[in-house]
């Protein structure tokens, strides 16, 4: 059996615009992830097929509308690449499959909320409108290259705060933000995070965070929004009042967690013991005194990147602390081990990280830099919770450790 | 250095390159590539075994995109990164390495001189993979790399020069900001020229930003407006051919709203087209993001020089060919009340960099003489008589210096309150040469090895976070005796000179030597992959 040559614009057309909209980790039909035709099962063939794709997807990296989405098909390549260069893999996907449509599941999500907003034509668009889908295109990429859905939502969730926060709250986070992103390597996330600190500035600090809202309301029903340039806006509109927020006070509870640096993996040493620790609230020890920075011995593995060993070796987090915020929040906080960028909070008992729900929260560590720690929200008493931490390999692929090495099990 | 008078200035740029070298009067010249044209487009078209650099290669983009290599520059320093063409995969220094090629030996049939010896620029805030990158670029191409050069410092001292030549001495003392917005990268450094010295003072920039995105944005808006007049056609996104050709016309119509008002450009998808109109205003509404990002960047570069000292800026240079779209000069005047001067905007960095190259030469004229016995006035005659040059001349160029700065800090990664932290040493904007110590302590009695682990900021500005560093060097101090008690001292010495060497040593009492240092190189190319891709280089070289 014979295919039709690779086709680059049927690629970009059928498989990278409907993934725009859906993450490729979550795709199961890696036979349309990697253009071969399911009823293809000529080795040589195959292999030549996923070149082809391969190669074209390099070279999107370098285009500016579907860079960031060949990025995250290119980290599921060896997935990809695995199970179609395995003729048991293959027929076993090729029964799962059965006569579903290729990609049926990503082409059958379809454009949802704002991702859906960046990718609507946009002829006709007033300057403000246009600004609009250029945020929107912005927050959909990040949040694609970070993995966080919610995140493509608006500039309220780019920057974590409730859309009620006042001028104050949003000049000082989108300050914050920006001193955390000025530390990070210089690459395609810096430079978005950037451009959107940029447009939250005008948009909510200097302009009118409820003319914003307004108007992207107005973009999702369907309508051209009316907002104005932030130079323009109506001067003798009252603002937005947020509600009073009182200054925190965390009231600290049973934090203290003694076993957390005896946790599996952990960098200081590993304990033998399986399955997640129990850990009983106790009160926060008070910091010792700063030591001088002293170097670490040889056994020591560096925390570069690179060095990144795949899930279960990924270090648990230590110094796992919890306390309550005066209007009910759980906030967890805990030391970064070496190479770990984003922990999953599991509320409940411990589940595979990307199938579970809310209130169960990723955090990464900028987000956890910004906010002093991980805030949960709707955090009963006696709920067990479990931390799992994750780290990306070189290619960019997260992975999680799984529940069984869990660092602690919290149970107020 | 194979010849005396025959070091070379190439800017390796983003999207255009070019070469100068300086002429028997001691001028920068520019030499023209085979088209006749100063600047040489930065892309490589791939045709079987064969591969075109250039004007031919960018026409070729149009109607070959999947073999086209472009905006390859960005790429620098990523070891993951992979072009797949002619049956082979192509490293970024090895893409580059046929544009440094390609330009040498348009050089060499323009003059009828080898071309061996060369300084090449780089954006100020390229950090040492880029650099590394760079440098390997040009020795797969065959050239002696004798230094890189960093493009704005490159761009003052042509300026340096030319202020010098009018006033036929050394100049007027001046602080000058370098607003470099390149093809792809945009820099912003702050320069004092003070008598024969030019210091860098502070810079920063952005390598993920320049007119690329202009271009992107145009792009965008011309797919935007021309389903507007053809609503059944497709969107030009749509398809790799007719996106490379949206990209030139984005570029071609980018160019032209920098001088006109109002312009047109045809955009095709499939069997359809249309012609679209738009404003020069149009397009400063869709990038004005893009350009506040490069005013919130100078903002940070004036505040850290207002920091070290240089509070005030006497003159705004504008380098880069992106430099040109007049709402840059609009803008920073504006916002910083500058009177911006496009100085040479797109062969400024290039001259200066012949400029440093030929001040290179000299220097090692010169000191070779003296290092033989020679009388240093005999040797700066005999310089001058050589170059067609008086001693004088001679002299003020050997005599001038080019002081700079570290773009990214340096550090040691160590333990800090039980956490593996990045201690920095060296901080950026620190002037170089320089020379610092740091003492550190074993973790425990007896400790038997040491590992010390140097480190480059990755960010704009210091993070603790050792994942937001690069790990540059890797050493350990083994088999240490034991009866050192918890706490003993480390002391690490990490030295920075003008040539950008990193010197770090570490002295532990147990041992008399300090620790040796390896260079860690294996996020560049490995042996195997530089010995693959130096035999391609060199079989795409015959055929060129």
């Amino acid at each position: 059996m014979t295919a039709p040559p690779f086709d680059g614009s049927e690629y970009r057309r059928t498989v990278l615009t409907p993934l725009r909209t859906v993450a490729p980790a979550g795709i199961d039909d890696v036979f349309w992830l990697g253009h071969v035709p399911r009823e293809i099962d000529d080795e040589a063939l195959i292999a030549a097929r996923l070149k082809s794709a391969k190669a074209f997807l390099h070279k999107e990296r370098s285009r500016p509308r579907q860079a960031d989405v060949a990025a995250a098909v290119l980290r599921e390549w060896p997935r990809v690449e695995g199970v179609l260069a395995d003729p048991a893999a293959r027929g076993a996907l090729r029964a799962r499959l059965g006569n579903a449509a290729p990609g049926a599941a990503a082409v059958g999500a379809g454009a949802t909320g704002t991702a859906a907003a960046a990718d609507a034509p946009a002829a006709g668009l007033d300057p403000a409108a246009r600004r609009r889908r250029q945020v929107a295109t912005a927050l959909g990429e990040l949040a694609r290259l970070r993995e966080e859905p919610e995140l493509a939502e608006d500039l309220f969730a780019f920057l974590g705060l409730p859309v009620t926060s006042t001028e104050q709250m949003l000049r000082a986070r989108v300050e914050k933000v920006g001193e955390v992103n000025r530390r990070r390597r210089p690459d395609r996330e810096r430079s978005l995070v950037d451009e959107l600190l940029m447009h939250s500035r005008e948009l909510l600090v200097d302009g009118d965070p409820a003319a914003y809202r307004a108007a992207l309301a107005a973009d999702a029903a369907g309508v051209a929004g009316p907002l104005a340039p932030p130079a323009a806006a109506d001067p003798v509109a009252p603002p937005v009042q947020a509600p009073e927020q009182p200054e925190p006070v965390p009231e600290v509870l049973q934090v203290e967690l003694p076993n957390a640096a005896d946790a599996p993996g952990s960098p200081d040493g590993a304990s033998a013991e399986s399955g997640p620790p129990r850990i009983d609230y106790t009160r926060r020890r008070p910091p010792g005194a700063a030591r001088p920075p002293v170097v670490p011995p040889a056994a020591e593995a560096p925390p570069t990147e690179s060095s990144s060993s795949p899930a279960e070796g990924a270090p648990a987090v230590v110094a796992l602390a919890a306390t309550r915020d005066p209007g009910g929040a759980l906030r967890l906080t805990w030391t970064w081990p070496p190479g770990v960028t984003e922990v999953f909070v599991v509320v409940g008992e411990p589940v595979d990280p990307e199938s579970a729900v809310s209130p169960s929260r990723k955090f990464t560590n900028t987000k956890y830099g910004l906010d002093g720690g991980a805030v949960l929200d709707g955090v009963s008493p006696g709920t067990n919770l479990t931390v799992l931490s994750g780290r990306r390999d070189a290619s960019g692929r997260l992975s999680w450790s799984s529940p069984a090495h869990a660092p602690a099990t919290i149970a107020p | 250095m194979s010849r005396s008078g025959s070091v070379l200035g190439i800017d390796l740029g983003t999207t255009y390159s070019c070469i100068a070298q300086v002429d028997r009067y001691g001028r920068p010249e520019v030499i023209s590539n085979m088209d006749g044209d100063a600047t040489t487009p930065s892309v490589v078209h791939f045709q079987g075994d064969d591969a075109v650099v250039g004007k031919l290669a960018k026409r070729s983009s149009r109607i070959d995109p999947d073999h086209v290599a472009q905006l390859v520059k960005r790429q620098m320093g990523d070891p993951d990164w992979r072009f797949q063409a002619g049956g082979r995969d192509w490293s970024a220094p090895g893409v580059s390495s046929l544009i440094l090629g390609s330009l040498a030996r348009d050089a060499e049939r323009a003059t009828g001189l080898p071309v061996k010896d060369v300084v090449i620029t780089v954006p100020a805030y390229f950090g040492n993979e880029e650099r590394k990158a760079t440098k390997l670029a040009g020795e797969l191409a065959g050239l002696n790399v004798i230094d890189l050069i960093n493009e704005p410092t490159a761009a003052a001292y042509a300026y340096g020069f030319g202020l010098a030549a009018a006033a036929e001495g050394t100049g007027a003392d001046e602080t000058v900001l370098v607003y470099d917005l390149g093809g792809g990268t945009f820099d912003i450094t702050i320069i004092e020229l003070r008598g024969n010295d030019i210091r860098v003072v502070a810079t920063d920039g952005d390598h993920e930003l320049g007119g690329a995105n202009w271009d992107a944005e145009l792009a965008a808006l011309l797919s935007e407006r021309f389903l507007m007049a053809v609503p059944s056609g497709s969107d030009p996104f749509d398809d790799v051919y007719s996106e490379a050709d949206l990209m030139t016309q984005a570029e071609e119509l980018k160019a032209s709203l920098s001088q006109r008002e109002r312009a047109d450009a045809l955009v095709t998808s499939g069997t359809e087209r249309a012609s679209v109109t738009l404003t020069r205003e149009e397009f400063e509404i869709v990038t004005r993001p893009l350009l506040e990002r490069t005013i919130e960047l100078t903002r940070r570069a004036l505040a850290s020089a207002r920091e070290l000292g240089s509070p005030r800026i006497d003159r705004c240079l504008l380098v880069g060919g992106s430099s040109k779209m007049p709402a840059v000069a609009r803008r920073l005047t504006e916002e910083f009340g500058f009177a911006p001067q496009l100085a040479d905007p797109d062969l400024a960095v290039c001259k200066g960099a012949a400029l440093y190259g030929h001040k290179k030469l000299l220097e090692r004229l010169v000191s070779d003489a003296t290092a033989k016995g020679v009388d240093l006035r005999q040797a700066l005659a005999d310089a001058a008589g050589e170059h067609g040059m008086t001693s004088d001349a001679v002299k003020q160029v050997v005599d001038k210096r080019v002081v700079n700065v570290v773009s990214r800090g340096f550090g040691v990664l160590a333990k800090q309150d039980d956490v593996l932290t990045t201690v920095f040493l060296v901080h950026r904007n620190d002037p170089v040469p320089i020379e610092v110590d740091e003492v550190f302590y074993t973790m425990v009695d007896d400790q038997t090895h040491v590992r010390v682990q140097v480190v480059e900021q990755g960010g704009a500005e210091e993070s603790p976070d050792p994942a937001d560093a690069t790990v540059l060097v890797r050493g350990e101090i083994s088999d240490l005796p034991p009866g050192y008690p918890e706490g003993t001292e480390l002391r690490v010495r990490m030295s920075m000179g003008g040539d950008g060497i990193l010197t770090v040593t570490a002295h532990h009492a147990g041992r008399k030597q300090p620790l040796t240092m390896t260079v860690d190189t294996t996020s560049a190319l490995s042996g195997e992959e530089l010995a693959a891709e130096a035999e391609a280089v060199s079989l795409l070289k015959k055929k060129l």
